[in-house]
């Protein structure tokens, strides 16, 4: 067991940084922008530009040293709306007169259409409007591609008239799997091929490196396609009045939508207005509008009637996106003394129809100084992909982090301090060398067994460990502030709650700034009628908007200083807003309360815009997660007995909302390595589990403690938390059953068909 | 040696790529990193879809890529 005590000196012993910064292919920044003090120091690591320096405002009004609110607990403002069933999601609206909209999809993986006959559809009861979504001719790719649309004003009319509608197909070549679609003898599908390469790169010398390692392993690795699952489906209620539209969306972006269905429908998008007061879950899927939103709309406009269109669990499964597949066949190296030398891989990985995984950085964050890749996206006839969840890097970390514990067996090493020896230079946003030994500690990582439980009986159990990274960041986010004479604040953003909190803690950094409780601030979110905003992905959401806040709050502020000052005699300069109270700063007993000084506003409203600056947010973060696992070697039933997250973000805003993200991440990482798989018939191509049944997630018995240790690091300003814990767990979870068992476990999912066949292979010789 | 190539540009370019192209990183608050390779590693999960169909497919049925969303494509808007 290795001393976690003696740590190697920040930014010392670590074999050279990675080639140039950000590589292609390569690993994520280690370091990065804004590696340190918000928006202040040059960058570190891979290259990466330097962040912007800090705003005069930010500097004026930065984060505060001793804040009342920010990272305390504070419980979420409409989490009683929530429970009570208040809080209106999309589908809980209903307009006058409104009818229900469904779409005809195709059952087949790929086909040309050759006639839609809406016409009975049309006749059916209740039916006011029908039309084809493509046009006969035109190809379907995927079981589930849009094919026509009808609305009546019943659901039950609705599904009776969708079934009326005939659709004649020509079947056409299909792929369910990689496999098929690599097949060099297969049938060109797809415009440009069935595969394209990716990137390509050569750094260093990988033979010299391989010719150094004293131990070589090759081995394939591979994970496979989940989709987003969102609890809340796509759906659209929408509403004309005359040419301009009203939609309330279930979306991660207000504004993305706004322009999705303006582009969709060929009006100005000054014409659309996006709702969104609450959503229910979108993990990525969201950020568009969505053909269905489409649709929803262009039925409304037809039948001159509201419409809400929402998709079915099948639906979600097939065509709102998923995450794609990624493998690997894979040779590195180590050195005798545990030093990487060479990676060298061939990936591939497929989106779907036309779609491939995109980017896949690995080796992930380790160094290897000698690394060559070449990558080929596939093509096959499923749903698409959209982004989920830190795109990429849960499979890289997969990819890379199994292989990580292989190569420290070789050594002999134990799987943390060959980690330690082998992390990049350490700078705030890439705290490797210093959460792997905390969590050991804090773990009992020193009660972990070699590979291979020696303990009698069928029950085995195993520790594994997995680190991450993710950037983030923010810009761009506007606010607009209200304060009104009878001292109410309003404060208005076009950013939108996606389930993580964001209108609490948009109403958090408003009442720290102004002084006030939170129950003082009305936070208004969720609509392009408010200032504008980003869509909530990449972990940019609280980033880019609690500066904004915090600017905008401070500049109303300063207004109503202006107002108060004479009535105190003093200069607006002197004064400040603490507990309710606007006082001078060196004389509390000389002010006025919140509600004394408002009325100097008279028949005034301080009204106030402002945007993000830099200086008060930064990108890049980084975690390592810890579990123990106990595998049944006779069934193959993995149950995981607990789990260890260490994350750091930044200043925690709201230390509640902050944790609820990490264990959200951590079981979506667990659900990942353990329990969903979109399996394709590999015949048919059509999904045989699009159902909540046989697509498995992990239910609350499934689920066991989760610790979770935040990093605080306020002199970072805010950094998204949203993806970065939802990547590395299934790695460890990974390291964990093959600490318990013995066996090789490169692949995802951990199915008990698959530990039992891992098992039986070592067994028989096994692969390393 | 060193060389690194990238054969597969997913950054967007005015006047080269289809102006309804969109993937995740246009629409999500952050400053785009002048390198191409970190902000790739951001934000390209190689997730591109069409503004106007809002689905991974142009108006003429075929995938949207950056490597096929350019001129000379009948729906591609320059």
């Amino acid at each position: 067991m290795p001393n976690f005590d003696q740590q190697p000196p920040a930014g010392g012993g670590a074999p050279t940084p990675q080639g140039r910064g950000g590589a292609p292919g390569g690993a994520p920044p280690a370091g990065g922008r804004g590696a340190a003090p918000a928006g202040g120091a040059a960058p570190q690591g891979r290259g990466a530009a330097p962040p912007a320096p800090p705003s005069a405002l930010a500097l004026k009004y930065p984060w505060p040293a001793k804040p009342v609110l920010l990272g305390t607990r504070v419980k979420r403002i409409d989490g009683p709306d929530k429970v009570t069933g208040r809080a209106k999601y999309t589908h809980d609206i209903n307009r006058p007169g409104m009818l229900y909209g469904r779409i005809i999809r195709s059952p087949l993986p790929h086909a040309r259409i050759v006639s839609i006959d809406l016409s009975a559809a049309l006749k059916a009861p209740g039916v006011k409007a029908a039309y084809n979504v493509k046009e006969p001719g035109a190809q379907v790719m995927y079981q589930g591609d849009t094919v026509a649309a009808v609305a009546a004003d019943t659901e039950e009319r609705t599904k009776d008239a969708a079934r009326l509608v005939k659709v004649e197909y020509e079947a056409l070549p299909h792929f369910a799997n990689e496999e098929q679609a690599m097949d060099p003898d297969a049938p060109v599908v797809f415009m440009g091929g069935n595969t394209r390469p990716g990137t390509a790169q050569d750094v260093g010398d990988i033979e010299a490196g391989f010719k150094q390692s004293a131990h070589i392993i090759e081995a394939t690795y591979y994970t496979h396609v989940i989709t987003h699952v969102c609890l809340e489906s796509h759906s659209i209620v929408a509403e004309w009045e005359g040419d301009k539209l009203t939609a309330w969306c279930s979306t991660q972006g207000v504004f993305p939508s706004q322009q999705g269905l303006a582009m969709g429908l060929g009006i100005p998008a000054a014409n659309v207005r996006v709702i969104t007061q609450y959503m229910g879950g979108g993990f990525g899927s969201k950020l568009q509008a969505g053909a269905e939103a489409v649709i929803g709309a262009k039925l409304s406009q037809m039948a001159k009637l509201p419409v809400k269109l929402t998709l079915d669990r099948k639906e979600e499964h097939l065509d709102t996106g998923n995450r794609p597949s990624a493998g690997a066949k894979v040779k590195a190296g180590v050195t005798a003394d545990g030093t990487l030398t060479s990676y060298q891989a061939d990936s591939w990985g497929t989106g779907g129809a036309g779609q491939g995984v995109g980017n896949l950085p690995i080796p992930y964050i380790y160094t290897f100084p000698n690394r060559k890749r070449t990558h080929k996206d596939v093509y096959i006839n499923s749903g698409t992909q959209r982004p989920m969840r830190a795109p990429g890097h849960p499979q890289a970390c997969f990819l890379t982090e199994v292989l990580m514990d292989e190569l420290a067996d070789r050594v002999k090493m134990d799987p943390v301090e060959f980690r330690i020896k082998n992390a990049p230079v350490q700078v705030p946003s890439a705290m490797y060398r210093t959460y792997l030994p905390e969590g050991a500690k804090l773990f009992g990582w020193d009660k972990r067994h070699a590979t291979g439980d020696p303990t009698p009986g069928p029950i085995k159990t195993g520790f594994g460990v997995s680190v991450h990274t993710w950037g983030g960041g923010g810009s761009g986010t506007q606010a607009h502030c209200d304060i009104m004479a009878d001292g109410t604040v309003v404060m208005k953003c076009g950013t939108q709650d996606i389930g993580t909190g964001t209108r609490t803690i948009v109403a958090l950094v408003t009442a720290e700034t102004l002084g006030l409780p939170i129950t003082a601030v009305r936070a208004e979110i969720g609509d392009t009628n408010y200032p504008r905003s980003g869509g909530s992905g990449g972990s940019t959401t609280a980033p880019s908007a609690m500066p904004a806040i915090r600017l905008t709050a401070a500049k109303a502020l300063e207004a109503l200083f202006v107002k108060v000052a004479p009535t105190l005699g003093v200069s607006a300069d002197t004064l400040v807003a603490t507990n309710g109270r606007i006082h001078v700063k060196d004389d509390p007993t000389k002010g006025v309360t919140w509600k004394d000084a408002c009325k100097t506003l008279g028949a005034d409203t301080i009204s106030v815009d402002h945007m993000w600056e830099a200086g008060l947010s930064s990108v890049n973060s980084s975690g390592a997660q810890f579990t123990e696992v106990a595998v049944d070697i006779e069934t193959g039933i993995v149950k995981v007995k607990r789990i260890l997250a260490i994350q750091d973000c930044g200043l925690v805003v709201d230390r509640l909302t902050c944790e609820s993200q990490i264990y959200g991440g951590v079981i979506s990482s667990m659900n990942f390595a353990l329990y969903e798989d979109r399996i394709l018939d590999r015949v048919t191509g059509q999904m045989v589990n699009p159902n909540m049944e046989m697509y498995l997630l992990a239910g609350m018995s499934d689920i066991p403690k989760i610790d979770i240790i935040l990093k605080d690091m306020p002199e970072r300003g805010v950094v998204g938390v949203g993806e970065p814990p939802t990547v590395s767990l299934s790695a460890a979870i990974a390291n964990a059953v093959r600490n318990a068992t013995g066996a090789a476990i490169r692949s995802l999912p951990l199915h008990p068909h698959k530990i039992l066949a891992a098992i039986e292979q070592q067994k028989a010789g096994g692969t390393l | 040696m060193e060389t690194e190539e990238n054969l597969r540009s997913t950054r967007i370019v005015f006047g080269v790529h289809c102006l309804k192209i969109r993937h995740k990183g246009m629409y999500v608050s952050y400053e785009p990193d002048p390198d191409p390779a970190v902000y790739n590693e951001l934000f390209d999960s190689g997730s591109y879809w069409c503004a106007q169909t809002q689905t991974s497919f142009g108006p003429d049925g075929q995938p949207v890529r950056p490597d096929i969303c350019q001129g000379g494509r009948t729906c591609c808007a320059l």
